[in-house]
């Protein structure tokens, strides 16, 4: 197992190394966009973390209550992409076949995916956490040995959450391994995934975070020091912290020792079972359905047989159509998307707002709030959705195929459905939020060119960063290309926010200064500024994308 | 039909192939013979319009590669070494796609034929992902010869194919020059490459070391083997 790990190292150097001309500034370029996020995150947290810590009396109780919280979460959060990637990592990766022709033990190639599998769910979130601790290192003028302590436990937490998609993974291709059956098994997986989460959210646990909610302040005070999942080695790693952070070395020894031990307890215990185990779902995994689907011509087609660039265009359209439908994987990601979105709607309407401002208010940031949900649904959907052509893009490549047609079936075929989930999101919120008709309307139309325009980036940077030979698209979302994307969609919502705040101001403050007038020109000139940053940079982007595409040797 | 005119393409300081000139005649079967990694597969790339080329000029029917891409990617069709297709797609459908991409109208009777001349008739409505790697690759020449192109590029077209497929193929590249369609072939299997090219080129490290009829490489009393051997070690 570790010579297969060493040898990954090895080829990952020689990546490192080999970078050289357009590759190396890319990277540079993303490594800058991340030291700068980065920042910002570190400076929001710190934000956070201060005005809590500055709460009398209970400041302290309050800063771990909220890490205990972001651990428990990004704990769950590892869960969900371990149940994605690990399906891809051990059994569709293409490096599987070579090594079972090897005389390599079952549980030793299985221990090398494993590590893939924890290495790939979680990289994306600790990077992410490291920004929380060094707020909180700051907030609670703790050490730098503090991060050590936070490295190295992080390690089996970071393990223990990826392991149960994987045990999860290898036991639904163990038992079903009829494609038909499996198919099933993990979309009604995900359905009962899906459920749990939202009957969490459902039964209102931020009551407790709210003392009036409480009979008594005890009870508050005691819901702060409870444990936060205690049987979750969340909790152990969140103790462990807490403990080395009070220097109470003993309790930070038996955190640390109970995280690794059941680490390297459960990990012996997957090899073990892997070896008699991971051969047979593997091989289940090799079938293919053998369906039948009987081809019908799209009805639509019938209108359009003249013009060949819409027939292309449809014809794009189609294919895109047929895989998705075909493709259970994306299946899962669809069911949790909508969960996502049933908990956003309902935590909307769990906020207690009392009067007409704060509702209205939180009416346009939701608006905002919708953008960058928008931003990550297209960063996992249409981002990819270039990349994932993978080795077959030779059959586009050379066929007199227009790149234009071809990006611009992509984009209309995934702002479609982008547009209406934003607007059904947008629309829902408002009604409960009841926001006036003011709000409403600026909602829809800027939800409405939003949800396009970031359709429209994520569709151009999948262009100007595509990668044809990538075997799971987890990688293509974490690549530099998603991250510029992110970057970019992030920073356009937030620009719509600053546009729009002065109309939106404006409109309140006359709401209630009757004796002021609207005005009229502060809005015309928000639109003008927004329709501006909505279509020029972007179809510039779009432009360049498509030359970007067309030069692209592969 | 097909005219390189030196050709070079360069992967930083690789040098893939170097000022390489070639001509093929309408229904001419050429063949693109050399060692691994000799820029066989570099140079059909470029004539695909997969990659562009460094420096150099690829002519279609007169139509230039580079310039008229799209024009271009008319008159040709290409096959890779390695058969990806679309897994999510049945074979039926991929052939329909293809139809529609290259906008070739009423196809549905020619698709059945070439279908059951494949022998893949039975397995027409099942998802590619099912499929095996000689059954893309028959499907992948379906797919050429739906198109009627002026130009076919193959790269090691009977890789993975039964020998009854074989002989299919030979045949049907011998009936489609005699209307006029070229073929540029890159291959490692000289016996296929003597007995079916009308002429040859050999490359090795990106540059051409020989070219002409196959009787003019060999010459007497010798095989096409104990020539490429010879040449490119």
């Amino acid at each position: 197992m570790f010579l297969i790990i060493k040898y990954r190292l090895k080829g990952l150097i020689n990546r490192i190394v080999n970078l050289k001309g357009w590759r190396r500034t890319k990277t540079l370029i993303f490594s800058f966009f991340s030291i700068f996020l980065l920042v910002f995150l570190y400076l929001s947290f710190l934000r956070v973390l201060n005005y809590l810590k500055g709460v009398e009396l209970i400041g302290d109780l309050l800063v771990w209550k909220l890490s205990s919280m972001v651990f428990v979460i990004s704990f769950s959060m590892i869960i969900v992409s371990s149940l994605i990637i690990s399906m891809t990592t051990l059994f569709y990766s293409s490096d599987l076949r070579f090594l079972f022709s090897m005389p390599l033990r079952e549980d030793k190639i299985f221990g090398d995916k494993t590590v893939s599998t924890v290495f790939y769910s979680s990289w994306s979130l600790i990077v992410i956490i490291i920004p929380y601790i060094f707020a909180l290192i700051k907030v609670n003028s703790l050490g730098y040995s503090f991060f050590i302590s936070f490295l190295v436990l992080v390690i089996p937490y970071a393990f223990l959450a990826a392991i149960i998609g994987i045990v999860f993974s290898i036991t639904i291709m163990y038992f079903f391994p009829s494609s038909k059956t499996r198919d099933v098994i993990w979309v009604i997986s995900s359905i009962s995934f899906a459920f749990v989460y939202i009957s969490i959210r459902f039964s209102k646990p931020e009551k407790f975070l709210r003392p009036d909610m409480l009979g008594v302040i005890a009870n508050y005070l005691s819901y702060l020091q409870a444990p936060t999942a205690p049987y979750l080695p969340s909790w152990w790693f969140t103790k462990a912290l807490i403990s080395f952070a009070n220097s109470n070395y003993l309790s930070f020894m038996h955190n640390f020792l109970l995280l690794y031990s059941v680490s390297i307890i459960t990990f012996l215990s997957v090899l073990i079972v892997s070896r008699k185990v991971y051969l047979v779902a593997f091989s289940g995994s090799q079938t293919s359905p053998l369906k039948i689907y009987k081809y019908k011509k799209p009805f639509i087609f019938k209108f359009f047989n003249k013009d060949k660039n819409l027939k292309q265009i449809l014809s794009f359209f189609y294919k895109e159509g047929i895989t998705i439908r075909r493709d259970v994987r994306y299946y899962s990601q669809l069911i949790l998307i909508i969960a996502l979105s049933m908990v956003y709607i309902f935590s909307i309407k769990s906020l207690p707002l009392d009067n007409y401002e704060a509702r209205n208010f939180i009416s346009f940031l939701n608006i905002i709030v919708v953008g960058f949900v928008m931003s990550a649904i297209s960063l996992r959907f249409v981002f990819t959705s270039i990349s994932s052509e993978g080795k077959n893009w030779w059959v586009i490549k050379s066929a007199p195929v227009n790149i234009k047609n071809f990006l611009f079936s992509k984009l209309i075929f995934y702002y479609i459905p982008v547009y209406i989930f934003s607007i059904i999101l947008v629309s829902v919120s408002n009604y409960y939020l009841e926001a006036d008709i003011f709000m409403s309307r600026i909602s829809v139309f800027l939800i409405s060119v939003m949800s396009f325009v970031i359709c429209l980036f994520a569709i151009s940077f999948g262009s100007i960063f595509p990668d044809f030979n990538i075997e799971n698209i987890h990688q293509i979302e974490s690549s530099y290309g998603g991250f510029i994307f992110m970057a970019v969609s992030t920073f356009y919502c937030a620009l719509t926010a600053i546009i729009f705040s002065y109309p939106v101001r404006n409109y309140f403050f006359c709401l209630y200064n009757p004796n002021y007038s609207f005005e009229r020109n502060l809005l015309y000139i928000s639109i003008m500024l927004f329709v501006l940053i909505s279509f020029i940079p972007p179809l510039f982007l779009f432009s360049r994308a498509i030359k970007s595409l067309e030069n692209f040797d592969c | 039909m097909l005219e390189i005119k030196n050709l070079t393409k360069k992967f930083g300081n690789l040098v893939a192939i170097d000022d390489i000139s070639i001509i093929v005649k309408p229904g001419e079967i050429f063949g693109f013979l050399g060692p691994n990694g000799a820029g066989k597969t570099t140079t059909v790339k470029i004539i695909s319009g997969i990659l562009k080329p460094t420096s150099g000029e690829v002519f279609i029917n007169g139509v230039d590669v580079v310039k008229n891409p799209i024009e271009s990617k008319k008159l040709i069709s290409y096959i890779p070494d390695e058969p990806f297709v679309y897994p999510y797609l049945t074979a039926r459908e991929f052939l329909r796609f293809i139809s529609e991409v290259y906008n070739i109208e009423n196809c549905d009777k020619k698709i059945d034929e070439l279908l059951d001349f494949f022998s893949l008739t039975k397995y027409a409505d099942l998802l590619l992902s099912s499929y095996s790697h000689g059954m893309k690759q028959k499907l992948l020449i379906a797919g050429v010869v739906l198109r009627n192109p002026k130009l076919m590029l193959f790269d090691e077209p009977t890789v993975g194919l039964d020998p009854l497929s074989v002989k299919k193929f030979k045949g049907l590249i011998k009936k489609l020059t005699e209307s006029g369609t070229s073929i540029f072939m890159c291959t490692h299997i000289l016996e296929m490459a003597e007995k079916i090219c009308d002429r040859v080129a050999v490359i090795d490290k990106g540059k051409i070391i020989s070219t002409g009829k196959i009787e003019e490489i060999i010459g007497n009393n010798r095989s096409l083997e104990d020539v490429f051997l010879e040449i490119t070690s």
